[in-house]
């Protein structure tokens, strides 16, 4: 091409404009074309093949302005090996949210993290401390990156998720400081939003929060003043001046004595009448605070617990809720401290109290609710959460739910059976990979097929190795 | 278990079962596994296209799926499949089971599967000892042989006859569109298209219809002011085409752009043949719905040998919608395979003569310093071509202020056909392999600090 680019760029515009309006557009072309062109049948056909070859070839420009991201935030923990990739996407293709999140847990434990392609958090996504940055780049908050520290100054420039996990952070080591931020910013927040920011206050609850608690129970929001009622309930504060329920519920119960040469005392439910008075009974076991309750039967939250009926389900189960809503932190440690109580406990009562055990508390626990008969295992995998992954063949095979589990595996063999498939997904969530390993082989020799997707999270958790 | 009974009644008619009996031999099988102690089987058998089949059943029930277009319900890979396991158990070896068949066991979880009689009075007329029986060959008749060769070779005459003078009409409708006005053309492009597009096929153009049927989408793919940019250059290849195919209409690679593409015996018993035996990976597939309603198959292999001079390889499959979801190979597989291309000056379509596990993990070659290198040379050797794959070196997925994304590098940017995840432009890409079509880049795959990224 003889012709420098900015000439050949306009024989090509007026080449161009001629053949949009119709006609030859011979006028317009370079000399040397119109010579090439002259000595084929149809030159016009000749001009638009050399002009076509042009447009194509000579103009790859780069274009100013253009912008690049910020560096997606590397992790600290490994990205899924590129083998196992197409199976973790094949894993969550059928699974909900939450059986996702429980799944990306698992990694997380196993000390991995899905890649950015696959798979990313939601915003509000309740997920593991390491997708934190992942979330806010998502959010295009770059900013985040260059904050150290959460002020009430540079709120607005957290993505929320991560203002959460901030906050829970400051309340381990400067809880006023965090309470501070909270009142200046909180309320400037949406509902939901507010309400997550509230419940951080749970982290090193004390007596200096109060004052703010008290001032939140005439919040607009009822999901808000139910949190600061709990907390205050927890701090012997009922908060609302009437005990009317309390007293109400006190009257469902009585002291008597444990047995007819016994000197204990114990507090039991009084046979119920009616369907309606159950149904009452459980909306007092939802509302009423333990203090009022202990207030109300002139007793004190300790008193109260040590006399408890453990044999009665049904008061268990409200009062395991009760305490695990406004027990204070003492009250939940003392009551999980006895072992009568642990052997009375459901399951199901148990994982009303996980959010009140903290990381380590929850593992000790965990033999103990792992010798509660689990009809699914979907409560064992909302109390192991951050634990997943991790129950051994040894401890599952010892376990009440084994024998059951087992009876079950042989009833599905070779047929749909829905209950066995839950079964078999939160498995794959709450052992780990060689136990995993061993439900598989077991699962075989009854007959089943592994290669059946109902196996996809035991088979990729059993190459999840650590 | 599976019984010759079963497949008896399972076949849809006899001539299924005839035409299962020829592939009966696990010699033209070269994957034939079965889950050990379970319920899945599966092959992979050679066919007429570009890819082997994939062939799957499920013992308990005879539920099965194949890849091949067919449309008779099982088809002789599946019947053949069945046939093989009944008559020799031991033939499959023990396997782990696939992506691609625990994909369609999901999909089919639920659905019924193969009600089976084997009752012998209900074959409806169907056998598989008739079928099985060998066909007595009758003796030729030299006459009549060379009858025939003359007929064929006349018909030959007569198609090219025909597509010579289509490729002519399409001149004199593209001259036609230059001297009325190209905004004409671009306000109605599919229409005009479409009534062109028949008219060739009339005239037994088939592959040149297809290309300018198709030519209005990709046209209208493009942001409106360089659209009359891109007619003139897809208009301008079609001239260049037809002209070089009136000049040599018996040269294979031009034949195939305007007619049809030669039968896979033909490309492996051509003593020309370019044969290529190498470690490849499969670096993406797309899956395109035509007009016509076939879906187009592209799957890209990249050859790991660092010194070879043939760098890319196609794998072009068509088969009908109707013939449901395919599973598309796992981007990233490594592979040793003989490849034959299809005879081109500039070699890319190929066919998959044999295939075999790779001894041991290749990395992908450097990509070229000049990375539009490999384009240009395309071009000059195939000015018509519509896309061409480009190894691209490091660079990064940017944004213009429009929000239109681009591969950009220090020198150079292309811009790019389809939005990428918003993740990718987090990351450093140290290797990318795309389709250049001359105007956009559409990412196929790329190698990253975090690993392997698909975008196909």
């Amino acid at each position: 091409m003889s012709e420098p680019m900015s000439e050949l760029e306009d024989h090509l515009s007026r080449m161009r404009q001629s053949w949009m309006m119709g006609g030859s557009a011979g006028a317009a072309a370079p000399k040397d074309w119109n010579a090439l062109a002259a000595n084929v049948l149809v030159p016009e056909l000749a001009l638009l093949a050399i002009a076509g070859q042009a447009l194509e070839l000579c103009f790859i420009n780069k274009p100013a302005g253009l912008e690049r991201r910020s560096d997606l935030p590397r992790p600290d923990l490994t990205v899924v090996p590129d083998a196992l990739r197409a199976r973790f996407r094949r894993t969550i293709e059928p699974l909900s949210a939450e059986a996702t999140l429980n799944l990306i847990r698992l990694m997380a434990n196993r000390g991995y993290i899905a890649h950015p392609s696959d798979w990313m958090p939601g915003q509000n996504a309740d997920v593991p401390d390491v997708y934190t940055p992942l979330q806010a780049w998502l959010a295009k908050n770059s900013v985040t990156q260059n904050h150290t520290s959460l002020t009430a100054d540079n709120w607005d420039d957290w993505y929320p998720s991560a203002r959460i996990k901030a906050l829970g952070q400051l309340r381990h080591t400067d809880p006023s400081l965090a309470r501070q931020i909270i009142t200046e910013r909180a309320g400037s927040e949406p509902a939901d939003k507010r309400e997550a920011i509230i419940r951080v206050l749970g982290i090193n609850l004390g007596e200096a929060d109060i004052d703010y608690l008290t001032s939140l129970l005439g919040d607009r929001s009822t999901k808000v003043k139910s949190v600061a009622k709990g907390f205050l309930a927890r701090l012997k504060k009922s908060g609302d001046g009437t005990n009317e329920d309390a007293k109400e519920l006190a009257n469902f119960m009585e002291l008597s004595k444990a047995g007819f040469l016994s000197r204990k005392h114990m507090l039991k439910l009084k046979p119920l009448k009616n369907k309606t008075q159950k149904h009452r009974l459980g909306e007092l076991f939802d509302s009423v605070s333990l203090y009022d309750l202990a207030q109300a039967l002139s007793l004190t939250e300790e008193n109260l617990i040590d006399h408890i009926d453990i044999k009665n389900s049904e008061l268990m189960s409200g009062l395991s809720a009760m305490i695990g809503q406004t027990g204070s932190d003492a009250v939940v440690t003392a009551f999980l401290a006895r072992k009568e109580v642990c052997e009375a406990l459901k399951i199901s009562d148990i994982c009303l109290m996980s959010d009140r055990l903290d990381k380590d508390k929850r593992r000790e626990f965990l033999p103990w609710v792992l010798s509660k008969p689990s009809d699914f295992f979907a409560r064992l995998v909302t109390f192991m959460k951050d634990d997943l992954g991790s129950i051994t063949f040894a401890d599952f095979s010892r376990s009440p739910s084994f024998k059951s589990f087992m009876a079950e595996m042989n009833r599905a063999a070779n047929k749909e059976y829905p209950p066995f498939d839950s079964q078999i997904a939160n498995l794959g969530l709450i052992l780990n990979a060689e136990a995993a390993a061993e439900i598989l082989a077991l699962c075989e020799q009854a007959g089943h097929s592994t290669a059946d997707p109902k196996f996809s999270v035991l088979t990729f958790n059993t190459q999840l190795k650590k | 278990m599976i019984t010759l009974a079963a497949i008896e009644s399972l076949a849809p008619d006899q001539a299924s079962l005839k035409a299962a009996s020829k592939l009966v031999k696990p010699a033209q099988w070269p994957v034939l596994l079965e889950e050990p102690n379970g319920k899945f089987m599966w092959g992979e058998c050679q066919g007429s296209g570009a890819n082997p089949y994939r062939v799957a059943v499920d013992k308990t029930d005879l539920g099965y799926k194949c890849s091949c277009p067919s449309r008779k319900f099982p088809c002789k890979h599946a019947l053949a499949l069945m046939w093989m396991k009944a008559q020799d158990p031991n033939c499959f070896s023990a396997g782990q089971v696939p992506d691609w068949v625990m994909e369609w066991s999901g999909r089919r979880r639920g659905t019924a599967g193969n009600t089976v009689t084997t009752s012998p009075s209900d074959t409806g007329g169907k056998n598989i000892s008739t079928a099985q029986a060998v066909e007595v060959e009758k003796p030729v008749d030299p006459k009549e042989q060379a009858r025939k060769l003359a007929a064929a070779r006349k018909r030959a005459d007569n198609t090219r006859a025909a597509q010579i003078a289509a490729t002519r009409d399409l001149d004199q409708w593209i001259e036609d569109q230059l001297r009325t006005g190209l905004s004409g053309l671009l306000d109605d492009i599919t229409q005009k298209c479409r009534k062109i597009s028949a008219r060739l096929v009339d005239g037994k153009a088939s592959a040149l219809a297809s290309r300018v049927d198709e030519m209005a989408s990709r046209i209208l793919a493009l942001p409106s002011e360089i659209r009359s940019e891109l007619a003139i250059a897809e208009l301008g290849k079609l001239v260049l085409l037809s002209q070089a195919f009136r000049a040599n209409p018996n040269d294979p690679s031009l034949s195939r752009l305007v007619g049809t593409t030669e039968q896979r015996q033909v490309v492996l018993d051509h003593p020309d043949t370019l044969r290529v035996t190498s470690v490849w990976e499969s670096v993406g597939e797309q899956m395109i719905t035509q007009r016509d309603g076939l879906i187009a198959q592209y799957h890209w292999l990249l050859n790991l040998d660092l010194d070879s001079d043939q760098r890319f390889a196609l794998l072009l499959d068509f088969f009908p919608a109707s013939a449901g979801k395919r599973t598309p190979a796992n981007s990233g597989d490594q592979f040793e395979a003989e490849l034959a291309f299809y005879p081109d000056p500039a070699p890319l379509r190929a066919l998959l003569v044999e295939r075999k596990p790779a001894a041991k993990a290749g990395v992908w070659p450097s990509a070229p310093q000049d990375v539009m290198k490999p384009y240009r040379d395309h071009f000059n050797q195939n000015p018509w071509a519509l896309s061409v794959p480009l190894h691209l070196g490091p660079g990064r997925i940017c944004e213009d202020g429009g929000g239109r994304q681009w591969w950009a590098n220090e020198a150079m940017a292309l811009s790019l056909a389809q939005p990428c995840p918003d993740v990718t432009m987090g990351m450093d890409l140290d290797m990318a392999i795309g389709l250049w079509d001359g105007w956009q880049l559409t990412l196929v795959s790329a190698q990253s600090a975090w690993g392997r990224l698909s975008f196909v």
